[in-house]
Order: structure tokens, then C-alpha cells, then sequence
């Protein structure tokens, strides 16, 4: 005979042979019996044993809680939030002390950008349950940054300090909650955060944004190193799968005379642009190099760089038996440190490098002269962003673009990427004076959409990676920044930019209201 | 009825269809095919050749072993000088060099391109390696890869011949299931040599 509480503490000390024989000798309900066997499967890494044995426990019987609970941990932990959201929200709701079950659901509502009820339940939580963890009081102050408030995570964090001391944990929390509101007092939060921490790749990772935004470039790339760590993940600078295979080298000094190296691109293609940036200086003192890249960069970067060779991933994987002839990959974001280690080295080095495709260019000029002539042509763009939470800080409201156009004497071109459909419905339903060019995937076809930006006199634009080609191209670009969250090379101050000449930046003053912001930007736009 | 795929399904890794019956289970794992054909890709455009699907299957099978392999040392013969690119996927992939690799093939081998930066020097060394000699002699130890056509049964015997000492290797033979190879087919099996027919027709045996 055997019981739950057995089986449990079997599965907690790994003996997972074991609880499952206890577990087919069990004496209860066959949903209760298959909703641990599934959570052994769980626990030994079988994913799919696992979610076949849920579901039929919840065939059986679909109010099984145990069954409910864990199956929505299966969801969460394989990423499939929509699916967990209604499993977890259950399970919530019956077991509303279980604190497993509330980070689930919390994580949940925070991944479908419901962040007002995340934080409502995860509040309800603190405050019905006297020993409220650490844990949840992280993850509440997360939700607060994840919706943009980082100074309401800030209470939060400080007021745990006072019941939990200064754990390291917390510490790094408070660190990157100021990331967002005070660079300065951030830093020094890192510096002492660091000295405790036994994990000092993620805090070092977190910081050097800090560093790097204030301008401290000389630590800053240092820190920034911590990004190719395998533990830091996909949020850090994982490099793509099939340059794994190569040794990592950073160091200039690492590298052996006669031999070839793979400078490898990384992080999203505006990263890249800005990386490439230092290409030219380093060229010299790699002996020979070789630039990897995604095949849809080759035409515009084969054309900016003509004296290396640009080639792609799968070129390089051909390379894998071929490692005796090469140095490893020299991920490009690397090469910064050795280029641009001041604001100095910015502001004398920068330089347009990127050669755009001149014909299509004056081809795309033609045709929109052609329809609106006498306009000074303008490109937009007003989404960017690859994460939820930088799409959330790196948008602007289509309507609020609208309020920004000079109808009379401009046409202005769409640089969006993406789903633009609504946008188009809305233009052609106002008589706007814009222009959607139909048949290029600006994803994909880069060089296509740099011509058409390049044929614009002007560009508006929220970061995206549009400004980084625009403005290595040398064209004047109008970048308009919310209040925080920017990317790090945008500084603090707005004015012209530190990496690109042509670059005026735009930035939501601290106090100052959205509809202030957008009536200054019409005026200086 | 009962499939061998509702048997068998939570043991399964993630695919994108399943074909089953009692007997039968066919599953389609997400890009398998393209995965498996992708590395010859970048291999081919790099010295501006281009193939065919079956071609590239058998380029692709050749592609695996190689790398699959990893030898210090390795042989290449090469029975019919029109299948040099299948030479020189199995020389890249097994890391060929000035001093890795050795290769023996016919006289008339086709012109490689004269490329510039890494792919130069690989070639390079690739075609100061091919030895021309018509009596080959190699060393039967090392990992020999035999690849040929079986356009004519001359060619067929070649490669049966040097393959048949070999302790480890390879024997790859485009078109093997051709209807009118039967003779070559025959020639093999008196060698007691029975190759393993892939769907394109191509006949491969591994020594390991």
C-alpha cells in the first residue's frame, strides 16, 4: 500500500523508479494515478509522456486539480502560455495558498500582456498570505518592469529588503529595476550587488547596458562579453546554432597568424549594423578574415565591405572538418572594444559605410516622384522591437504618427515591416499622402527596403533597425524614443546620436506627457 | 484500428505527420529533408556547381559520412572523373588538407574554378592531391572512401576491386539500380559485394 505524501517525497528525492511503482499501487481515483505518473514523466525530462498522460487524466475526470495544476506547468515550462493560461487560472482559483500554482498563472497573464491582473492577483497573494516569499515579491516587481513601471517595482523590492535583508538575489533585482529610472545609482548598485553574487554572469550581463548607455564604453564592451555565455541564454548574445561548433575567440591577441577568421554576425540585424561599424578598423589587424552572415545581409553587406569576403551560415558549417585552418568565430560585437572604448572614438571615427543599391534607389525615387511630384518624400516607420517588452517600449501609436505629418507638402513612405494591413485600411480611408510599396518583404529583402529608404530625404522612425541602416548610410533619420527603455547606444540626452552623424534623437522627458511629447515632436519634426 | 502510432505516440519525438497502420509508421520530422540537404548547398555554390536532386542526395549521404566519420586520414578513389564534386564534398567534410587526405582518380578530371580566400586554398589543395596514377596504391587501414558511376562495367570493376581489400570505408555508386546495371549488379555480387539501394538508386556499403 502506499500514499501521496510518499510518493511525493520519492519524487522529491529523485527516486523516480520507485514512485512510479508506489504510484501503480496506489489506492485512488485513476485521474489522481495517471496525473502523478504524468508528473513523473515531468520530472525525468519526458515531455510528451507527460502531456499524453495528463490529457487522459483529465479525460477522465476534468476536475482533477492535481491533474489541472500540473498539466499547466507543463504548458508553462514549455513556453505555451495561451495554452496554460485557463489550466493555471483554475488551479489558482481552488488552491489560492499554493504558490507554485500563483507564478504560474502570473506568468500567464504576463506573457498575454495582462499585466494589470497579474499584478492584482500576485498582490492578493502577499497580502492574504502572511509568509509570502521572496520569490513572489521578484516576480512582482518583474510584472511592474515588464509594464513599464519601474518605479513601483522599486517599492515593491524595497520594501521586501526590509523583511528579507539584503539577499543577493534581491539586490540584482533593485539593480536592474534602477537600470531603468537611474542609470548612475544603478551602477553602483551593480558594483556592490557583484562583490555577493555567486552568479555574476547575469548581473554582469544586466550591467554593462548600464554602463554602456552612460557612455562608460570602456567597461561597458567589457561587461558586455558576459553576453556569450552559454548560461546567460537567449536574452544574452547566443550565437546561431551552426557557429557553435567553432572555438569562441575574442581577443585579437588569441589569434594565430595564417589562419582564417569567422567574424560572426550576432544579435538582430540593427546590433549588426552597429557593430559593423568598427569593420574597417579591425580589418587591419586580423590577418584573414572572413565575414558570416545571414544570407538576406550579403547583397548590402558584400557591397558596403568589398575587401573581405561575406559569406553565410551554411558556408561556414561546410567549414566544421576544415577547423585547422581557422582561428574559431570572433562574434562582431566583440570587435567594439576595440574600436569605440570612448565617446571620442565615436564622434571621430563615425562615418557612412553602408553602400546601398544606388539603381534600385533612383528607381524607387522615379516612381514616387512620378505620383507625387513636387513632395519632399519621408519615411516612416512606428513598430519595432523583437521582445514583448521592446515592442511595448519601442512603438509609437500610428495615430499619434498621423498627427505628426505635413499633409500639404510631403508624401511620406512606409519603412514598417510586418502586418501592415490595418495601417493601409486607415490611410486610404483618411486620403492620407502615403505610400505603401507592395511586393517587398522588408524582412527578408533588406537591401530592397535600405534603396527605398535610402530614396527618402528624410526618415522617421522609433528604433528600429531601419535607423542603424539609415543612418550608417549617412541619411537623415528623426528617431523618436519613449520615456525609457531605449536601446543603450541612444545614450541618455536627446540631439544628434552618438554612433550616426545624421541621427537627431527625439526622448519622452521624465514628467512630461505623452501629448506634450507629440505636440513638441510636430513642432521640430 | 489500432496503429502502431496510438501504440507508440508518447514515445515519439515531435513531427509534423504521421502515415501508420498496424504494421506501418512513417513519421516526418520538421526540415528533415532540407537539414539533411542544406551543408552541400554552401558547399556547391561556393565552387559555382550546381546539381540535380538525386545527385544532391547522394552528395548529401556523402557529406554525412564524412563528417560523421572523423578520420585523421583518409582516401578518396574516384572511378569516373565526372563525379570530382562528390570527390571534393568528401574532402572538405573530412577536413582534407596539404597534409590530410589522399586522392586517386582517372585522368580527365573536369577544372575546378580558381577562387580566391579559403575556398581557394582548400581546391588548391585538393587538386595538388589528386594522384593519377593508374595503378593505385593506398593504404587499405585508413578510412577509403570508393566512389563511382556504374556507367560501364569497367568502372564498376575498378571500384569493386580497390573496395574490396578496404578495412574501413566506403563504396558509393551513383545510379546503382539502373535497369540496364544489371551486369555491374552481377560483377558486384560474384565480389560478394551487396550494396544497400537508397529511394534515389544510388548503392553505398559502409566497413566499419
Amino acid at each position: 500500500m502506499s500514499n501521496l505524501k510518499e510518493i511525493e517525497k520519492l519524487i522529491q528525492s529523485g527516486d523516480y523508479v520507485e514512485a512510479q511503482k508506489k504510484t501503480e499501487l496506489l489506492k485512488a481515483p485513476k485521474a489522481t494515478k495517471l496525473a502523478v505518473l504524468a508528473s513523473i514523466a515531468l520530472k525525468v525530462g519526458e515531455f510528451q509522456k507527460s502531456e499524453v498522460l495528463f490529457e487522459r487524466a483529465l479525460e477522465t475526470d476534468p476536475n482533477n486539480i492535481l491533474a489541472i495544476g500540473n498539466y499547466g506547468q507543463l504548458l508553462v515550462a514549455q513556453k505555451q502560455f495561451n495554452r496554460a493560461l485557463p489550466y493555471c487560472e483554475k488551479v489558482h482559483l481552488t488552491e489560492q495558498k499554493n504558490e507554485g500554482y500563483l507564478l504560474n498563472y502570473v506568468a500567464c497573464l504576463a506573457h498575454i500582456d495582462n499585466f494589470e491582473k497579474a499584478i492584482e492577483v500576485t498582490k492578493n497573494f502577499i497580502e492574504k498570505n502572511r509568509k509570502n516569499s521572496l520569490n513572489v515579491k521578484l516576480t512582482l516587481a518583474s510584472v511592474y518592469r515588464a509594464y513599464l513601471k519601474p518605479r513601483e517595482a522599486l517599492d515593491v523590492l524595497n520594501n521586501a529588503i526590509e523583511v528579507h535583508g539584503d539577499e543577493p538575489e534581491l539586490e540584482r533585482a533593485i539593480a536592474d529595476a534602477y537600470a531603468e529610472i537611474d542609470p548612475k545609482t544603478a551602477s553602483e548598485a551593480f558594483a556592490k550587488a557583484i562583490e555577493k553574487t555567486k552568479k555574476p554572469l547575469p548581473l554582469k550581463w544586466n550591467w554593462s547596458f548600464v554602463e554602456l548607455r552612460m557612455q562608460n564604453f570602456k567597461l561597458g564592451w567589457e561587461l558586455y562579453e558576459a553576453g556569450l555565455d552559454e548560461k546567460i541564454g537567449r536574452v544574452g548574445r547566443p550565437l546561431p546554432a551552426v557557429m557553435r561548433q567553432f572555438k569562441r575567440v575574442t581577443q585579437i591577441e588569441d589569434l594565430q597568424k595564417g589562419k582564417y577568421t569567422l567574424l560572426t554576425a550576432e544579435q538582430g540585424i540593427g546590433d549588426q549594423i552597429l557593430f559593423l561599424s568598427s569593420l574597417n578598423e579591425m580589418l587591419p589587424k586580423i590577418e584573414k578574415p572572413i565575414l558570416i552572415c545571414e544570407e538576406r545581409m550579403l547583397p548590402i553587406l558584400r557591397r558596403s565591405f568589398p575587401t573581405i569576403e561575406v559569406k553565410t551560415y551554411g558556408f561556414a558549417n561546410s567549414l566544421s572538418s576544415q577547423q585547422e585552418r581557422l582561428n574559431g568565430v570572433f562574434p562582431i560585437g566583440s570587435m567594439m572594444k576595440y574600436c569605440r572604448s570612448s565617446k571620442e572614438d565615436f564622434l571621430q571615427k563615425r562615418k557612412p559605410y553602408i553602400q546601398t543599391n544606388e539603381l534600385k534607389t533612383a528607381e524607387y525615387k522615379k516612381l514616387i516622384e512620378l505620383k507625387y511630384p513636387g513632395k519632399k518624400i519621408v519615411g516612416v516607420s512606428w513598430s519595432g522591437g523583437f521582445w514583448d517588452r521592446q515592442k511595448r517600449a519601442k512603438s509609437i501609436d500610428f495615430e499619434e504618427l498621423i498627427s505628426l505629418m505635413k499633409m500639404e507638402d510631403h508624401v511620406y513612405v512606409s519603412l514598417q515591416y510586418g502586418d501592415v494591413s490595418e495601417n493601409k485600411k486607415l490611410v486610404i480611408e483618411k486620403k492620407l499622402p502615403m505610400v505603401f510599396i507592395d511586393g517587398i518583404d522588408f524582412k527578408n529583402q533588406i537591401d530592397e527596403w535600405v534603396a527605398l529608404a535610402a530614396a527618402c530625404e528624410k526618415i522617421i522612425s522609433v528604433s528600429t533597425a531601419l535607423v542603424h541602416f539609415a543612418g550608417a548610410a549617412g541619411k537623415k533619420v528623426d528617431l523618436i524614443l519613449g520615456e525609457s527603455q531605449s536601446p543603450f547606444i541612444w545614450g541618455l540626452e536627446e540631439g544628434n546620436s552618438l554612433p550616426y552623424e545624421n541621427v537627431t534623437i527625439y526622448r519622452q522627458r521624465e514628467k512630461e506627457k505623452r501629448e506634450d511629447y507629440i505636440k513638441r515632436l510636430k513642432g521640430v519634426l | 484500428m489500432n496503429s502502431l502510432y496510438k501504440q507508440l505516440k508518447e514515445h515519439l519525438p515531435k513531427n509534423t505527420a504521421i502515415l501508420s497502420d498496424k504494421e506501418f509508421l512513417l513519421i516526418n520530422r520538421k526540415d528533415y529533408n532540407i537539414n539533411q540537404l542544406a551543408p552541400v548547398q554552401a558547399i556547391l555554390e561556393s565552387i559555382d556547381v550546381s546539381v540535380g536532386y538525386p545527385f544532391r542526395v547522394l552528395l548529401s549521404f556523402i557529406d554525412s559520412l564524412a563528417t560523421a566519420s572523423k578520420v585523421n586520414d583518409f582516401n578518396i578513389i574516384l572511378t569516373d572523373p565526372s563525379m570530382a564534386v562528390a570527390a571534393y564534398v568528401a574532402w572538405v567534410r573530412c577536413g582534407g588538407s596539404a597534409e590530410k587526405g589522399n586522392i586517386f582518380a582517372p585522368k580527365g578530371m573536369p577544372n575546378f574554378p580558381i577562387k580566391d580566400g579559403i575556398v581557394g586554398e582548400i581546391l588548391n589543395d585538393f587538386i595538388k592531391k589528386i594522384n593519377n596514377n593508374p595503378t593505385v596504391k593506398f593504404d587499405k587501414e585508413i578510412f577509403t572512401f570508393v566512389i563511382g558511376n556504374t556507367k560501364t562495367a569497367s568502372q564498376t570493376a575498378f571500384a569493386a576491386t580497390n573496395f574490396k581489400d578496404v578495412k574501413k570505408g566506403a563504396l558509393i555508386l551513383k545510379d546503382f539500380a539502373r535497369t540496364d546495371a544489371y551486369q555491374e549488379r552481377e560483377y558486384l555480387e560474384e565480389m560478394m559485394l551487396f550494396p544497400t539501394v537508397t529511394f534515389e538508386g544510388h548503392g553505398y556499403i559502409i566497413k566499419f
